[in-house]
């Protein structure tokens, strides 16, 4: 029962401080706002500042609980000294929501309050929202990560679940997300009162509340309903900026706007999207935008500046992991990008015409459903004809171009404000349409309902576990029946010291859950290279086992290069590159200057005399990619040979040399290809690989091929089995 | 006085029609459950209400009717009158639109009662009331929906209410039987149709907007809400009953109305001439009429607007939209054309739309047709009415004797003791005798399946045309009802009263 009572202080404290210091930071600003509004947009704001406090704190090594609480307790305090004497700001309009939509809300709310405060089980909370939360904890800043592309992500929400997660553990920063819910809900109530929507705008945020998605990603610490909210709140802004003509407001726009850029990339849509809609209302006033464009601008740079920056200093890519072909860096491959974001925006195969009925109801493929109403959404459309549906409809459209690029069902949740507000409004045109569709979304969007329905594999929430929340059992015990991997984490969390390294070659681990550090083996550059290496102990297309020798005439060179000429999807990789001079090997020097185009940072793999290690392209074989070396003194050469793996049948390799002249001349484009044995031991080279790069443990699942050789010969690979629970096992690496 | 008031024909109408409710609802009571009814009860009556929703589709589950059924059995009890309720709550709201619109088009007229019996005693569709299925109550529905189109658009201005009515009336008989979106969707197109003739200055967008606010969306809506979860889980093979040809689909509707019983007067007595004139009405009369339907609607649509043919507009392009909707149906999506029951609309619309051209002004060519339909809608008039003594519907006139069957094998297993016996026969009456081997708490017999019906049983209940059974295994025939053609049979070395 404390838990529970601690994560609900973590969050309420949380959500306490930020609407104290939202509210202190809107009488700053002097705007007139409804009551709802005053709530609403001062919860956000104060979302948003302590969000950046949380920040900079973590960032000064001061992460940790005594100090956040301090802070809380202080600005609780101060801005109520201040309220005395401060002017209160005018309240026009203030309606409470009906006592229908109340009572249609509640049992869900009763639901996503008893999985917020439950034990946080989630796959991506427990796997990084808050591992990487937990970690800054217990390191009281942040860490360098360079093997986690999940840390480059924007963590503004992250900080706030810091903040609730010091103090109430995991449920208070799933609880601190469910807040944004009802903050939404009270935004489109709100929208509907002051634009004349009323009706529409409360039977939106009871759609919106009731949606399946939304509920089960709300009472998580997942972050997609936050950014919802951050743009609805965005468009809201700027809507109470062109009718009351008031720039102040605009700050709130773009404080708005720089928090939904901050707590996920496609949140950063929001301030084009700000920009653009100020810079249009002020195209006919001339000079106007000079004074316009920079109060939405800057506190939105202000909020985001914070993380770009954070990820240029940690991995050279402010849009980590993304764009690295512009950005290039060592710490995440172009070739991983490209899969990742293919596999996003083709989620299990998934094609567009099946898209509408796998985020409505079905869901297995598209991960959770919005919910069988939706299959309606395009009525939205007849909404047109009032212009303030039309404005609903084209910032919704606006919100939406990134889906394509992921598309799972979460990331239609920032569109579902705009949309169910213009469906709301469509169906308040037809007699008793809205009580209808709220009534039955209320009857088909509870969990007995979805059994019924959509695929067991969808995400969504289940009935209430009360004797869960409640941790009638010990909460390991839940936790171990929830997720799979847990028993081995609670193994390696009790059981090994906290310096361990983790190798990670299964489905994911509860880091939330861990002390340890945990790389999986997609999560970073290094990652990918090791899991490479163990590939190659079980799988022969990995293997470096096909040689290419280049035989020409002896020739004195100032560099040697090999380049590769065709367009393939296939990696081009050397184990080792060797040159020859009359049968004998020159041996590389440490003043040989190595170079490759692209991924230059492995180069040295290539002439390090381990097969185990290679060099790879990490991108797509294309002409123009090139291994240098150049040689401190003029060498001759004769004969270049190649080692690399069999899936190299696609290339086309050119050996060219720089002689003393410093003319580039081509020296051999036919290669004789002979087969090369693996040498003795190479499994317990990979082993040793892996524990070179500084890990400690290993770990693979039932899933991943190779688990059998590893538990049956654990030693033929330079490890011996620490443990085994469930279906994962962990091996020490000797 | 009441003469006076209400007019001679009129009242006249009012008592056929009471006539017609007591003659339904006295074989709704009577009559044994029917082998679809049996089958909806036995999958989708027996657990929650919820259940009717969500258990997987069949094209047998009419949503809102086995919705209504659960809540009645749950009021009443099971029996076969309390399944019936919802039916027969729908043949009082077919039979008082009926009234009503007999009443729109001919006031006190003698084609009151005409019209009266033209609509409302034709046998086959009566039989839709008198049972469990949701063909009666959509039909009511519907015929509600074209009630509140046809007031709708004889009003000056559009009335939104009546509008409103139109749509959810049609919702609620493609929720009630989905056979009926072609029907409703016709309904709609031609109330869109006939609101675009009548808008005067109105900007089309307009129109059509509020058509949509008024109608079309609240028709939309309400049949999605209704309909969305049960046919999540329909697949293209449960909509497996349908015809191939128009000529399927009209015979179908011909012979189930004039022949329910065969005891027309004068053409029983020739049966030859009797098919001769169904294969006439059929191949020639029917799609001649249709067509001329068509034509007079055609004519009615662009001519000026005259608040006096809006009913004939509305219901010649409800008939012939629907016609069209089928059609486009069939050749494009391949979906199967109405037959029997699933086109029973047809015996609704198709009369409707012939009497609502005859009070059409005598010199619009629109009214000669008219009057040369007056005859047509007379003679059906004249073959519905000496029918009127149904004893079992036509699509399960099988059925007609299967509770009478029950009884007596439960009194036969009851006289001998047996403490477990198997029923057996044709596999039609599996789901009919499982509904009383369950509502009766007849405990003592194995539950039925589907088997051969020479497979080995204590008790064969078979249909007439697999009498040959009787034959191959040797069975004595205990009851051979003359209605259904069905028989109960034992094996001949069956001693009755062995247990005593």
């Amino acid at each position: 029962m404390s838990v529970v009572l601690w994560a609900a202080t973590g969050a309420l404290f949380t959500g306490a401080v930020s609407l104290v210091l939202g509210l202190c930071i809107l009488r700053q600003l002097a705007i007139r706002l409804t009551r709802v509004e005053q709530c609403v947009f001062g919860f956000l704001i104060g979302n948003a500042a302590l969000s950046l406090v949380v920040f900079l704190f973590t960032a000064a090594y001061l992460a940790y609980a005594p100090v956040f609480v301090s802070f809380g307790l202080l600005t609780i305090v101060f801005t109520f000294i201040r309220r005395r004497s401060s002017p209160k700001v005018a309240c026009s309009i203030c309606v409470l929501p009906k006592l229908w939509a109340v009572l249609l809300c509640f049992r869900y709310a009763k639901l996503y309050l008893c999985r917020a405060l439950g034990p946080e089980y989630s796959p991506d909370g427990t796997t990084y929202h808050l591992a990487l939360v937990a970690r800054y904890l217990r390191e009281h800043h942040f860490p360098l990560i360079t093997t986690n592309f999940y840390a480059s992500f924007p963590e503004a929400l992250e900080m706030l679940f810091l903040f609730a997660f010091s103090i109430g553990r995991h449920s208070a920063a799933a609880s601190t997300h469910l807040l944004f819910l009802f903050a939404t809900a009270a935004a489109l109530v709100g929208f509907g009162l002051r634009f004349n929507v009323a009706k529409a705008g409360t039977a939106a945020a009871v759609l919106f509340f009731m949606c399946p998605i939304v509920g089960f990603d709300a009472s998580v610490s997942y972050v997609d309903v936050a950014e919802a909210c951050a743009c609805f709140a965005v468009f809201y802004a700027l809507q109470i900026w062109w009718q009351d003509n008031n720039d102040r407001v605009l700050v709130v726009a773009g404080i708005m706007a720089g928090f939904a850029g901050a707590i996920k990339y496609p949140g950063f849509i929001a301030i084009p999207f700000a920009l653009g809609v100020v810079l249009w209302e002020v195209r006919k006033h001339r000079g106007r935008w000079k004074r316009c464009a920079p109060l939405v601008l800057l506190p939105a740079i202000f909020l985001v500046a914070p993380w770009l920056i954070k990820n240029a200093i940690e991995v050279g890519n402010p849009v980590s992991p993304f764009a690295n072909r512009f950005f290039s860096n060592p710490f995440v491959h172009v070739s991983f990008e490209e899969d990742y974001r293919r596999q996003l925006a083709h989620w299990n195969d998934v094609t567009w015409p099946e898209v509408p009925l796998e985020v409505t109801v079905r869901g297995a493929r598209l991960q959770g459903v919005l919910g069988p109403l939706f299959v309606l959404s395009p009525l939205a459309l007849l909404g047109i004809r009032l212009p303030i549906c039309r404005q609903v409809l084209l910032t919704g459209l606006v919100f939406g171009l990134p889906y394509p690029g992921n598309l799972g069902t979460r990331f239609l949740i920032p569109v579902l404000p705009f949309l169910t507000l213009a469906m709301s409004i469509t169906l308040s045109y037809w007699r008793s349409a809205l009580p209808a569709v709220l009534l039955f979304n209320n009857l088909v969007c509870e969990p007995s309902a979805l059994e019924k329905y959509v695929s067991p594999y969808a995400m969504r929430l289940e009935r209430q576990r009360w004797d869960e929340t409640l941790r009638e059992r010990a909460e390991p015990e839940i936790l171990a029946t929830r997720i799979e991997a847990y028993s081995m984490a609670r193994f390696i969390d009790q059981n090994l010291p906290e310096n361990t390294r983790i190798f990670d070659l299964g489905d994911g681990m509860p880091a939330a859950y861990m002390r340890q550090a945990r790389d999986g083996y997609f999560e970073g550059a290094l990652n990918e290279r090791m899991r490479v290496n163990i590939w190659s102990g079980l799988f022969k297309d990995y293997q470096p086992t096909w040689r290419h020798t280049f035989n020409f005439k002896l020739r004195r060179l100032l560099s040697i290069r090999v380049r590769q000429t065709a367009r393939s999807n296939a990696i081009w990789t050397i184990a080792e590159l060797r040159l020859f001079h009359n049968g004998q090997e020159l041996i590389p020097q440490p003043d040989w200057q190595l170079n490759a185009r692209p991924f230059p940072w492995d180069v040295a793999l290539a002439f390090d005399r381990n097969p185990v290690t290679s060099w790879r392209a990490w991108e797509r074989a294309r002409p123009g990619m090139f291994v240098e070396a150049r040689f401190h003194r003029p060498s001759e050469v004769d004969r270049v040979s190649i080692d690399g793996p069999r899936d190299q049948e696609d290339m086309r390799l050119v050996v060219e040399g720089e002689d003393v002249t410093g003319n580039l001349v081509t020296l051999s484009s036919e290669a004789m290809a002979e087969d090369i044995p693996l040498p003795y031991g190479w499994k317990r080279m990979i082993g040793k690989q892996l524990k070179l790069n500084g890990y400690t443990h290993f770990v693979i699942s039932k899933s991943g091929g190779g688990y059998n050789d590893i538990r049956d010969h654990p030693a033929e690979w330079g490890m011996t089995l620490a443990a085994e629970r469930g279906n994962q096992i962990l091996c020490e690496l000797q | 006085m009441i003469y006076g008031i209400f007019g001679f024909w009129r009242i006249l109408s009012a008592f056929c029609l009471v006539a017609l409710f007591l003659r339904v609802a006295g074989q709704a009571s009577n009559q044994s459950i029917t082998a679809d009814e049996a089958f909806n009860y036995n999958n989708f009556l027996r657990s929650s209400l919820g259940n009717v929703f969500t258990a997987h589709y069949d094209a047998n589950n009419h949503v809102l009717q086995t919705a209504l059924c659960w809540l009645s059995i749950h009021v009443f009890g099971v029996t076969e009158l309390s399944l019936r309720i919802p039916s027969l709550v729908g043949s009082i709201l077919y039979f008082y639109t009926v009234f009503q619109l007999a009443s729109i088009r001919f006031n006190r007229s003698f084609l009151h009662l005409v019209a009266t019996l033209a609509l409302a005693s034709n046998p086959y569709l009566l039989d839709f009331f008198t049972v469990a299925r949701g063909y009666g109550l959509a039909l009511a529905f519907l015929a509600l929906a074209v009630l509140a189109a046809v007031r709708s658009v004889s009003c000056d201005e559009a009335n939104h209410k009546l509008l409103f009515y139109a749509g959810l009336w049609s919702a609620l008989s493609v929720a009630s039987n989905l056979a009926f979106l072609f029907p409703a969707g016709g309904l709609q197109t031609a109330l869109l149709l006939s609101l675009l003739r009548c808008s005067g200055q109105q900007r089309l967008g307009a129109v059509v907007l509020s058509f949509i606010d008024s109608a079309g969306g609240p028709f939309l809506l309400w049949s999605f809400l209704i309909l969305v979860i049960p046919l999540l889980t329909a697949r293209p093979d449960a909509f497996y009953f349908g015809a191939q040809r128009w000529h399927e689909t009209l015979g179908s509707l011909v012979s189930g109305s004039f022949f329910h019983n065969l005891e027309i007067p004068l053409l029983s007595r020739w049966p030859a001439s009797f098919w001769h004139l169904c294969a006439m009405i059929t191949t020639t009369f029917a799609p001649v009429l249709s067509g001329l339907i068509l034509v007079a609607a055609l004519l009615l649509v662009f001519r000026p607007s005259s608040s006096g043919h809006s009913m004939p507009t509305l219901t010649g392009l409800t008939f012939s939209v629907t016609v069209a909707l089928l059609w486009l149906a069939h050749v494009l999506a391949h979906v199967k054309l109405p037959i029997m029951r699933t086109g029973v609309y047809f015996l609704f619309l198709f009369p409707l739309a012939l009497l609502s051209f005859l009070p059409c002004e005598k010199d619009s060519p629109a009214g000669h047709l008219g009057w040369a339909f007056l005859p047509i809608i007379v003679f059906l008039v004249l073959l519905y009415v000496p029918q009127a003594n149904a004893k079992a519907t036509v699509d399960w006139r099988y059925d007609a004797a299967t509770k009478k069957f029950a009884e007596t094998i439960e009194m036969i297993r009851r006289y001998t003791a047996s403490p477990n016996i198997h029923v057996g026969g044709s596999w039609v009456f599996e789901p009919t005798l499982n509904f009383y081997r369950v509502t009766n708490h007849y405990d003592a017999w194995q539950p039925i399946v589907r088997h051969k019906s020479t497979d080995a049983a204590d008790f064969y209940v078979l249909t007439n045309t697999d009498r040959d059974v009787v034959k191959t295994l040797n069975l004595r025939v205990l009851l051979d009802d003359p209605v259904s053609k069905s028989i109960l049979a034992v094996p001949s070395q069956m001693v009755v009263g062995r247990g005593k």
